[in-house]
């Protein structure tokens, strides 16, 4: 067998290993869902989507999704330069429903970025930058 | 043993671990590939007196940069002016692999494409009745040095935010035009890790 039949049979098969599986995408879809996230609803059907153009002042929705998070913090900062801490929600208690929600008033256009801090019973180092989404 | 095996065999096999060579040069290359993360003082200093194999220190890198570990600042309590306290924040060009998973290689980012661009913001997690609170400090872009930790000075009131916790958001650019920083519009990677300032 010549090289350019190696490279061939390589190339075929890494073009095959390129191929989306399932090109539909799903609700929660690319999530890692053992983190909180960030909702598009107060039912927590699906994730924040980018690029959102709700007026302020905005209710923000956290989920809790598989996590096992039982506390939790959140943040939303400007990341559009200079940037700017915009609202945060304290450490509180993962209520039974497994969704907080905070409010906002995000009024300047530019990119946002959520992070939500959260503990999984004593063990409280867990964090996680969620999304980050423009306004327009 | 090739000399009993039919010539038509010996073919396919010499095809086959053709192929997986191939493969496996892809493989060890993606595994290389590393982006940036946001590290404790020391923390590749203590990887490497502790761990001598490059490749081992890789795998420990990425593995522990999934944790989400909180990384805290200790400063000296005695504060001679308070205007010129700052604290020194550190990332590491080699802080974590690019690939997700190792048998997943080719969901990562191309091995090609090297750290560009950063730039770094410490902010307050908590803000009052949801008051646009500026930054603590920050960096406009930089283009990504030589060196494997770059240590960004950051200068404000330290003693006002012991042990209150703070996001640390380093933003950077894999690949992209090397002469040109991102634009407001671009949309980048970035890591979060929480600061806390605590005492010597």
């Amino acid at each position: 067998m010549k090289v350019s039949s190696y490279v061939f049979f390589a190339s075929l098969m890494i073009v095959a290993l390129l191929l989306p599986a399932n090109p539909t995408p799903a609700a929660w879809d690319g999530v890692n869902n053992s983190m909180p996230h960030f909702g598009s609803n107060s039912t927590c059907g699906d994730h924040l989507a980018s690029s959102t153009s709700d007026p302020a002042p905005q209710t923000m929705w956290l989920c809790k999704r598989s996590s096992g998070a039982t506390t939790w913090a959140a943040t939303i900062a400007k990341t559009t330069w200079p940037p700017a801490t915009v609202c945060s929600l304290s450490s509180t208690t993962v209520p039974p429903s497994g969704i907080s929600s905070m409010g906002c008033n995000i009024t300047t256009p530019g990119t946002y970025k959520g992070t939500i801090t959260y503990c999984v019973g004593g063990s409280c180092s867990q964090g996680h930058a969620d999304f980050s989404w423009t306004v327009p | 043993m090739m000399h009993i095996l039919p010539s038509q065999l010996r073919t396919y096999l010499r095809g086959t671990l053709g192929c997986l060579t191939i493969l496996a040069q892809i493989f060890i290359l993606s595994s290389c590939a590393s982006k940036l993360n946001l590290v404790p003082e020391n923390y590749s200093a203590i990887l490497e007196r502790e761990i001598q194999t490059k490749m081992v220190r890789t795998i420990v890198r990425s593995q522990a940069a999934r944790l989400d570990y909180a990384i805290p600042v200790a400063v000296n309590p005695v504060v001679v002016n308070p205007d010129e306290q700052q604290i020194e924040i550190h990332w590491s060009k080699n802080g974590e692999s690019t690939v997700k998973h190792w048998y997943k290689f080719w969901e990562g980012e191309p091995f090609w494409k090297k750290a560009t661009y950063w730039r770094f913001a410490l902010l307050e997690q908590t803000t009052p009745s949801n008051k646009e609170t500026p930054a603590l400090c920050y960096t406009e872009w930089s283009k990504v040095g030589s060196d494997d930790i770059t240590s960004v000075p950051c200068k404000f009131r330290v003693n006002n935010y012991i042990g209150k916790p703070l996001i640390g958001s380093l933003d950077f650019r894999l690949g992209g035009d090397e002469e040109k920083a991102p634009g407001d519009d671009e949309i980048t990677e970035g890591v979060v890790r929480l600061y806390y300032i605590v005492l010597k």
